[in-house]
């Protein structure tokens, strides 16, 4: 090619640089736009390649030229010179071309400096000339590939004498990489030379411009003299490079499909497979979804639950899809739709991420659920608890009762039904049977025996349907109660003398011997072991008034080996039957753990051997004189009728059916009010309506009361529009 | 003019054929149809040759060459070579070359004036480019990529590059190859041009699966086909305007 030319025609060198030249096959025109300012020459030898204009004034000596060299256009300004330097008379612009040796062939000899020079005299003559002189035969074949726009102020041509400068070369074309650098070229120094003495144009600053196919460069020179070339780096911007889109022609950004996303919308869609409709079932008694196969989870609406119910449904189409993003679209409640939005990714043609955002609508369905189906069923249960007491009173219920309703223990119950001698529990589930089990367990004493049912078989998978039934006998010991022990349980439990008060019923019975003060406790295990029965129910008591009290000092009584209560005050009390107040002086005499309590006029609870038929075994093993006249079981506390109209307090039911007023009831109160040990168990709330009617009444002191501080304020909904629901929530 | 052809279904015509201004190569096929077209278009002016190269039918990828010469890989057998060479016309050299990297049509691409290759090719090899394909030789990078040769494709006319080459790269590009650049895909978005397309100074085969605004680039790039303004729209469009008033 032209830079092999052995000859060197300097205008094939244009083939190189620029493609202005019109070669048959290198058709790429450019064409060069001549100016039509007049008073400009044109070089005619390089084929149009130069246009050069020069400023109107030439005294200011600012002289621009425009080098078209193709496509690359350069504007110098050489306008001033040093002072103390005399004008320039020739300023040349040397486009050099310096071919390296090595990438010619072997047969080609080393082509050194092959020069355009462009010179600009004062008198605004130009000329391009071939400088082939300059090449000199001893320089060493260059290692690099060139090509070289130089630069040089020719001081030559101020003084013969003065040795030719050389070049400084602003070199935009290296042949790898095309920023342009702009170098002093030492080494392309020959020896003979001195080194570079004046330099005048300096400070190049690089307008580096990209225009479609070429480069501008802007040269101006404001700086005096100095000796070595600086130029600015200017980074080039990274640009933004468009393509067209492969398919509609658009311009696009590339991407590794080349298509725009219109188009590629019309060929792949990411959601495909992803259903845009489902339905959720929803329960409207319990107010759940139902989240396949069979569980049900209490979602609100626009939740993170109901969310992740929504997206378990779409799983099998987005397994394929990376999700990214998923959130609700804003639907009427009562429209029974729900609508999610979802932003998927998932990888196209190519190794492309597409990410489309769709919406997904969901029909709300209601179906009732599996639990809810039961208890609409009422006897659709797989579990029962039996509680049964055999008493012919409920206290122990009612305790019971307040104990469930504290600890949530009826949470999953399906039913209760109350039954004489006890209560029915119904469960859906048998666990949730065994846990009111377990939990009575740990409250009263009881023992409990499991029966199951067979209700269906399937053999051929091997599956069983059982209806459990756990049946829970609590000890029909209750407070208050006097009992006979069996003799082995009463040596069992430190020799204890067999009549004892049954002062309290926890997890085990607590019993407290009169007439010693010596306290035990039976276990449910161990009741079950000997069992005894109460000698008395609480409706066979009877009222005697006390005529004296005689407390024993602690000296007086026996040395102690047992465990002996310490709240309790032993006392000997002459009583008086109430009924025969007036008839008869008959007093007796007994000795009670209540000395603390009573006093002389107080009116006692007791029960009187001397005139109870009694059938029990234990008490006829007993001799005669061992057995009391009268036990004082609890002091009686002011008239029911009286305590009943001061109560201020209220508890909460299971059931409306389970609140009674009955005598028993009222007992139950009763104890609540004297024993702060037995209301722990038990949420006792304000009654309103009584604070404000009994505020002001304030006799009776010494009636045990209640204090406020042990009230909680009942929780109160006002019933408004949405009505039952409100009320369920109280409940 | 831009043509669309297969290569037993594929649409990779780079990959089965070379095309220049002065021949062109085409890989030996089960059947002719991919053959038919090329001998369709270019019988009249050039030959096209029927040939294997080491055996394989990837000739487009083994060598490169423009009118003034042909490499070929080491690897070519002496009775290719020779089958080759006699059905070369006389100006086209023909030379081997022992060249590690000897895909050369991967590494190299080349219009009838200057050769951009790949960065790590051999010294030895630049040399033989430059004496047998008359070249200047570039040691060039398509957007990143080394493989020169699969990433552009180059006439004396102009080039299409990766699509992702950015326009500075470009500028460099056509800087040194003095004819004018476009980033575009071929096959309808992909981005390896040279293995798509084969083009020389009237005429370019692409993929059957181009599009229709793919093919519009290609030609309006290598200034294949009708598309260029005429005298009368441009040069003698001043006077007749002249006149007609």
């Amino acid at each position: 090619m032209s830079i092999n030319s052995r000859e060197g025609h300097p205008l094939d060198l244009s083939r190189n640089i620029h493609s202005t030249a019109t070669d048959g096959h290198s058709g790429h025109h450019i064409p060069v736009t001549k100016s039509k300012s007049p008073g400009i020459p044109i070089l005619g030898t390089s084929k149009e390649l130069l246009q050069v204009a020069q400023g109107p004034e030439s005294t200011t000596s600012v002289i621009s030229f425009t080098l078209l060299l193709g496509k690359v256009s350069m504007r110098g300004y050489t306008s001033s010179h040093s002072r103390q330097t005399p004008p320039l008379t020739h300023v040349r612009f040397i486009l050099s071309l310096t071919s390296d040796s090595s990438s010619h062939s072997r047969q080609t000899p080393p082509l050194p400096h092959v020069r355009l020079l462009l010179s600009l005299t004062s008198d605004s003559v130009l000329s391009l000339t071939s400088d082939s002189s300059s090449n000199s035969r001893q320089t060493p074949p260059l290692t690099h590939v060139r090509f070289l726009l130089s630069l040089t102020s020719d001081s030559s041509s101020h003084s013969r004498q003065a040795p030719p400068l050389t070049h400084v070369r602003l070199s935009p074309l290296t042949h790898v990489r095309l920023l342009p650098s702009l170098t002093s070229d030492s080494s392309s120094h020959s020896r003979q030379t001195p080194p570079l003495t004046h330099l005048y144009c300096d400070d190049f600053r690089l307008n580096f411009t990209t225009i479609p196919c070429g480069w501008e460069y802007g040269f101006s020179r404001n700086k005096p003299i100095i000796t070595e070339m600086e130029y600015m780096k200017e980074k080039p911007t990274p640009s933004v490079n468009f393509i067209l889109c492969c398919q509609c022609g658009t311009h696009i950004e590339p991407n590794p499909t080349n298509t725009c996303v219109s188009c590629l919308r019309t060929q792949v869609d990411i959601t495909e497979g992803i259903p845009k409709q489902g339905v959720l079932y929803f329960c409207r008694n319990c107010e759940r979804y139902l989240q396949p196969p069979s569980h049900w989870v209490n979602a609100s609406l626009e939740s993170r639950e109901l969310l992740s119910v929504c997206l378990k449904k779409l799983k099998a189409g987005l397994s394929k899809v990376h999700l990214v993003d998923a959130g609700f679209v804003w639907t009427e409640p009562h429209s029974q739709r729900i609508k999610v939005k979802l932003s998927v990714q998932k990888e196209v043609l190519n190794s492309a991420m597409l990410q489309q955002v769709f919406v997904v609508e969901f029909v709300v369905n209601n179906q009732m659920c599996d639990d809810c189906h039961r208890v609409e069923a009422k006897d659709f249960w797989r579990a029962v608890v039996q509680l049964r007491q055999k008493t012919d009173h409920k206290k122990t219920f009612y305790y019971l009762e307040q104990l469930i309703l504290k600890h949530k223990a009826h949470a999953h119950t399906v039913n209760i039904k109350p039954l004489y001698d006890g209560l029915d529990f119904y469960y859906a589930h048998k666990n949730d049977a065994r846990k009111l089990v377990d939990f009575l367990e740990t409250v009263v004493p009881c023992k409990y025996n499991i029966a199951q049912e067979l209700v269906t078989h399937d053999p051929h998978n091997n599956t069983f349907t059982y209806k459990h039934t756990f049946s829970v006998a609590i000890v029909p010991i209750c407070k208050d109660n006097v009992v006979c022990l069996p003799q082995k349980l009463a040596q069992s439990l430190g020799n204890i003398n067999p009549i004892c008060v049954c002062n309290k019923v926890t997890q085990a019975i607590h019993i407290i011997d009169p007439n010693t003060l010596q306290v035990a406790e039976i276990s449910g295990a161990l009741f079950y072991r000997w069992p005894f029965s109460s000698l008395c129910s609480p409706k066979q008591l009877v009222e005697f008034m006390v005529m004296q009290v005689d407390f024993i000092p602690e000296k007086e009584q026996s040395k102690r080996h047992f465990p002996v209560s310490n709240k309790h005050v032993l006392a000997d009390v002459w009583v008086a039957r109430m009924t025969n107040a007036g008839l008869s002086d008959q007093q007796h005499f007994c000795r009670t753990f209540l000395g603390h309590l009573l006093s002389a006029g107080d009116v006692v609870l007791g029960f009187d051997f001397t005139n109870a038929n009694i059938n029990n075994r234990e008490l006829e093993n007993i001799k005669p004189e061992k057995v009391p006249d009268v036990v004082i079981v609890r002091k009686v506390f002011g008239d029911k009728t009286q305590r009943n109209k001061k109560r201020r307090w209220k508890l909460r039911h299971l059931h409306e059916e389970t609140a009674s007023n009955d005598r028993d009831y009222n007992d139950f109160l009763e104890d609540l009010e004297e024993d702060a040990n037995y209301r722990q168990g038990v949420n006792i709330y304000k009654d309103n309506s009584k604070i404000a009617v009994d505020a002001d009444d304030t006799d009776d002191e010494d009636l045990p009361q209640i204090s406020l501080q042990e009230m909680l304020d009942d929780l109160h909904i006002e019933e408004d529009a949405t009505g039952g629901e409100g009320a369920e929530m109280i409940e | 003019m831009a043509v669309r052809a297969q290569f037993e279904g594929n649409n990779e015509v780079g990959v089965f054929s070379k095309l220049t201004n002065a021949y062109c190569l085409v890989a030996i096929g089960g059947s002719e149809n991919f053959y038919s077209v090329f001998e369709g278009e270019l019988s009249e002016t050039i030959p096209v040759i029927h040939t294997s190269l080491a055996g394989c039918r990837i000739i487009g990828r083994m060598c490169v060459g423009n009118r003034h010469g042909l490499l070929v890989p080491s690897t070519t057998t002496d009775q290719e070579l020779q089958h080759i060479r006699n059905a070369l016309p006389d100006s086209v050299a023909l030379q081997r070359v022992e060249e590690r990297l000897s895909a050369l049509g991967n590494v190299i691409t080349c219009n009838d004036y200057v050769a951009l290759v790949h960065p790590d090719i051999d010294r030895e090899t630049e040399e033989i480019i430059t004496d047998t394909l008359k070249t200047e030789v570039f040691r060039q990078t398509v957007a990143e990529n080394v493989l020169v040769g699969s990433y552009c494709a180059i006439s004396n006319q102009g080039g299409l590059v990766h699509p992702k080459t950015t326009v500075e790269d470009q500028d460099e590009l056509s800087s040194l190859l003095q004819v004018p650049l476009v980033a575009g895909t071929v096959n309808r978005g992909s981005d390896v041009i040279g293995a798509g397309l084969v083009v020389n100074d009237w005429i370019a085969f692409c993929g059957l699966d181009t599009t229709s605004t793919e093919l519009s680039v290609v030609e309006s790039v290598f200034k294949l086909g009708d598309r260029q303004p005429s005298n009368i729209t441009t040069e003698m469009r001043e006077s007749l305007i002249d006149s007609m008033t």
